[in-house]
């Protein structure tokens, strides 16, 4: 174990990483690359500033540590400082992974499952350019604090992405489809969903018109409805962005109403997939943490220096994209809770407004904003004929206000490819996720 | 075969600013090695941190069964050197930094701080037993300050993003000034339809896909059929740039390297050739344009990391004396496969005499990428507002 500098706080983060990429293009592989990285965070605090060094050679972890109390300054009082005392000091493991590990399974059998699925898309002659793409993760993680955090945990998962050029219409059109598994087995027998989903990008592609820009009622599926979680509240819940204005502060107070009574938005680390994060990278476990509940502001997120600040309680966001970075504020799960309706009540309230489907990706801050892959009119309460949208934007604060529907089940969306990036860091594997749901007065180009 | 070593090494100071002040320093300083087998007409790739042991090379070696082409093997006997801006001390930088913050918090006391401030080393080489040997230096200061104002309710208001060779007191003081000076000054949009001077990387995503010589032979680019066909006006010239002022080495992963430093894509508004790596000049006998990219341990895959605009003339040329609405912010924006590009503009200042003036509401701007490059299409200023690249352009704003 390490020995961690007197009159200081400090931990120490070590990660073991293997991934998998393979990638056929147009029926050829192009990559097939097993990765294994092994490297320490390390962090030092004297009360005033925090020193922080990354390494790759786990030998020289306490020599650093060593050097980055050099750099500081002792502080005999450090265990009464405010960020400190909101550090959590959990023992435990965590291993749910070891019995299904990626690692086992043969590249080899990795590479047959994504040239088998390559040839799904053989001969399909609108098809001008595709791939199929797999990656995988298996991570462990272990925590060492200087107040005594032992903790060690494991997480893996795997995924399946088929993307695709048509040549139909007047302009060539991408599709792009993916399967998320906690293990190698869940990626097999999805032959029929990558088919359904090539034969209603190809309907998509010969039929769609551009939208006349506008203002228009939307009902989002459950996929866009979690991205619109994660970028029209879920960064704004981050509270880093707050420090130091007592304006936010108080636009902000927990209390204020900021959308409708059966409005529910929610983060935790606890549900297995891409957002699952037992101890945040500060040691924090993980909670569920209600962000508004009944259309009231209940919660943000935290890591231990913004909960001191803002005299909260942790809430396990504090994260970093891997061992080369600090934690920051970050989420994991993000969703939006389920309604009383059903679909069709919110389409027979849409006359007229467009259906997203599926999206290409979301950004959000004041703004959030999301490019559609496929959308849809709204005609007597049906979906109808498809529209080409470039974006969908809103004000965060006015938009919660405009969603008046969605229905019970709430669907949890998980991604191997991509995550959310933050400034310097990302992507950064998140979940996201919610119900259908209707929001009028979108912006729609 | 030929066995060849790329390797990536990354030494970097960050200060992590919150609320105006230095509260953290990190120290980064990893080494990441490629190691390349070529036989055959095929490659085999392995990786590890730090130096290359005999297991990399012999991982390197059984990848080669994986049949992976690359016809065009090793790029041979070429050796060269570049080395771009100086690497602070960390006293130094810090010294700087807290001058800067320090500075910029007296004259703007209503503007929070945060972010990052950050010196960064990174060598990247690349040798083989065909003698080649490549290797590039570039140290870049790196502020990337997030500016929130203290009275609003925004996550945050603007940014000062400024990147250089060196530590730039004046240009840095400079950015910061005009950004905050214009925030405060909030006015209406203006009347009249004015230019928009907009970052080039905001169209990218576009004509990256449309310029790829894969996308371009395939049919799957909205420009299929094009090459030596004037589609935009004339005043636009887009190339692959490595040269001095570029952010990139003057060798793609490949090795590859251009006359000059540099070669067209689009010239004179006339579409020449699309972007190719080994794999795409072989497959599609496309010129090379050094446009291949890989992290340390991957067979190298097409990018458009060094596309550029060539300038046409200074911002006080192009807009002949008038204003422009200058887009500092415009997160989310998209284009369709028909090429309509449409984005929100969450920030945005007037902009006189190649100064920011007075900030403006937020609004949704686009238009078709064939009217913006073409009969939209005003220049491309010598500066670069934020260190980047802009465009002035007509459009639609709503």
């Amino acid at each position: 174990m390490y020995q961690f500098p007197a009159n200081f706080y400090s931990d120490v983060r070590i990660e073991d990483v293997t991934n998998t990429t393979i990638k056929f293009e147009n029926g050829k592989l192009r990559q097939r690359k097993v990765r294994t990285q092994k490297g320490a965070f390390l962090r030092l605090y004297d009360g005033k500033r925090w020193y922080y060094a990354s390494v790759t050679d786990l030998a020289s972890v306490q020599s650093e540590l060593n050097a980055l109390a050099a750099m500081a300054r002792p502080n005999e009082d450090i265990l009464r400082d405010p960020v400190v005392r909101r550090f959590q000091v959990n023992r435990d493991e965590v291993l749910r992974y070891q019995e299904k590990d990626l690692r086992r399974v043969p590249a080899a059998e990795k590479q047959a499952m994504v040239e088998h699925y390559a040839k799904l898309f053989e001969g399909v002659r609108e098809i001008a350019t595709c791939f199929a793409g797999y990656v995988d993760t298996h991570s462990e993680r272990w925590f060492y604090s200087s107040l005594g955090a032992d903790i060690h945990y494991d997480y893996q998962h795997a995924g399946l992405a088929m993307g695709y050029t048509l040549k139909v219409g007047n302009a060539p059109t991408s599709g792009y489809d993916r399967k998320f598994s906690l293990d190698f087995e869940g990626l097999k027998g999805h032959e029929d969903y990558f088919r359904k989903e090539l034969a209603s990008s190809l309907d998509y592609a010969k039929n769609a018109v551009p939208v006349e820009p506008g203002t228009y009622t939307c009902v989002l599926a459950p996929v866009v409805t979690g991205v619109f979680a994660h970028e029209s509240f879920g960064h704004k819940s981050e509270s880093d962005f707050m420090l130091g204005s007592e304006t936010m502060r108080k636009e902000w107070a927990i209390g204020t109403r900021v959308g409708s009574d059966s409005l529910n938005i929610l983060d935790s680390g606890i549900p297995e997939g891409s957002g699952y994060v037992p101890y945040d990278d500060e040691g924090t476990r993980a909670t569920k943490t209600y962000l508004v509940k009944n259309g009231i502001l209940a919660g943000r997120l935290h890591s231990a220096a913004t909960a001191a600040a803002l005299d909260e309680a942790v809430t396990g966001n504090a994260r970093a994209k891997d061992f080369e970075f600090e934690p920051i504020v970050r989420m994991t799960t993000t969703y939006i809770g389920g309604g009383e309706d059903t679909l069709e009540d919110l389409l027979a309230g849409a006359e007229g407004g467009i259906y997203i489907s599926d999206l290409s990706y979301g950004t959000g801050m004041s703004t959030f904003t999301i490019a559609p892959s496929r959308a849809y009119r709204i005609r007597g309460g049906k979906i109808a004929e498809p529209v080409r949208v470039s974006v969908i934007s809103g004000n965060v604060m006015e938009t919660l206000h405009k969603i008046d529907g969605a229905t019970k089940d709430v669907e949890l969306c998980h991604s191997a490819f991509g995550g959310c990036g933050k400034m310097e860091q990302g992507p950064l594997r998140v979940s996201d996720g919610g119900s259908y749901i209707r929001v009028r007065d979108i912006t729609v180009q | 075969m030929v066995k060849e070593l790329y390797q990536i090494h990354n030494r970097e100071i960050t200060l992590n600013v919150t609320g105006g002040a230095i509260d953290s320093v990190r120290k980064k300083n990893i080494v990441k090695s490629g190691c390349r087998v070529y036989e055959n007409g095929c490659i085999g790739v392995a990786g590890t941190l730090g130096g290359p042991t005999d297991d990399t090379w012999r991982a390197a070696q059984e990848a080669l069964a994986l049949g992976i082409a690359c016809p065009q093997g090793p790029t041979a006997n070429l050796v060269r050197t570049r080395e771009r801006g100086q690497m602070p001390g960390e006293g130094e930088l810090i010294a700087w930094a807290e001058h800067i913050l320090a500075t910029l918090k007296a004259e703007f006391p209503r503007f929070i701080l945060s972010n990052k401030i950050k010196a960064r080393e990174t060598v990247t080489t690349l040798k083989n037993d065909a003698g080649l040997d490549l290797r590039e230096r570039q140290c870049q200061i790196v502020v990337s300050l997030v500016v929130k104002d203290e009275q609003s309710a925004n996550v945050f208001d603007t940014f000062i993003h400024h990147l250089s060779p060196a530590l730039d007191t004046a240009a840095v003081l400079d950015a910061g000034r005009q950004v905050m000076a214009a925030h405060e000054n909030c006015i209406p949009m203006p009347q009249a339809q004015l230019p928009v001077v907009l970052g080039v990387e905001n169209l990218l995503g576009a004509l990256y896909d449309a310029l790829s010589a894969k996308n371009l032979s395939r049919g799957a680019s909205l420009l299929s059929g094009k090459v030596g066909q004037k589609l935009f006006d004339g005043k636009l010239t887009m190339v692959i740039d490595r040269g001095e002022d570029s952010d990139v080495p003057f060798f793609d992963s490949e090795g590859t390297t251009l006359p000059g430093d540099r070669t067209a894509l689009i010239e004179h508004g006339v579409l020449v050739r699309g972007l190719a790596d080994k794999q795409c000049a072989d497959e599609f006998g496309a010129d090379l344009t050094a446009s291949g990219a890989a992290d340390y341990d991957d067979v190298p895959q097409l990018t458009w990391r060094g596309m550029d605009v060539v300038p046409t003339g200074t911002l006080e040329e192009i807009l002949q004396g008038g204003d422009a609405i200058y887009i500092s912010t415009a997160s989310g924006g998209d284009t369709t496969p028909a090429g309509d590009f449409a984005t929100p503009v969450q920030t945005a200042y007037l902009m006189h005499g190649g100064r920011l003036t007075a900030r403006l509401p937020e609004f949704n701007f686009g238009g078709s990428i064939f009217d913006l490059l073409g009969s939209g299409y005003l220049g491309c200023p010598k500066e670069k507002p934020d260190s980047s690249r802009v465009l002035v352009l007509k459009g639609n704003i709503r």
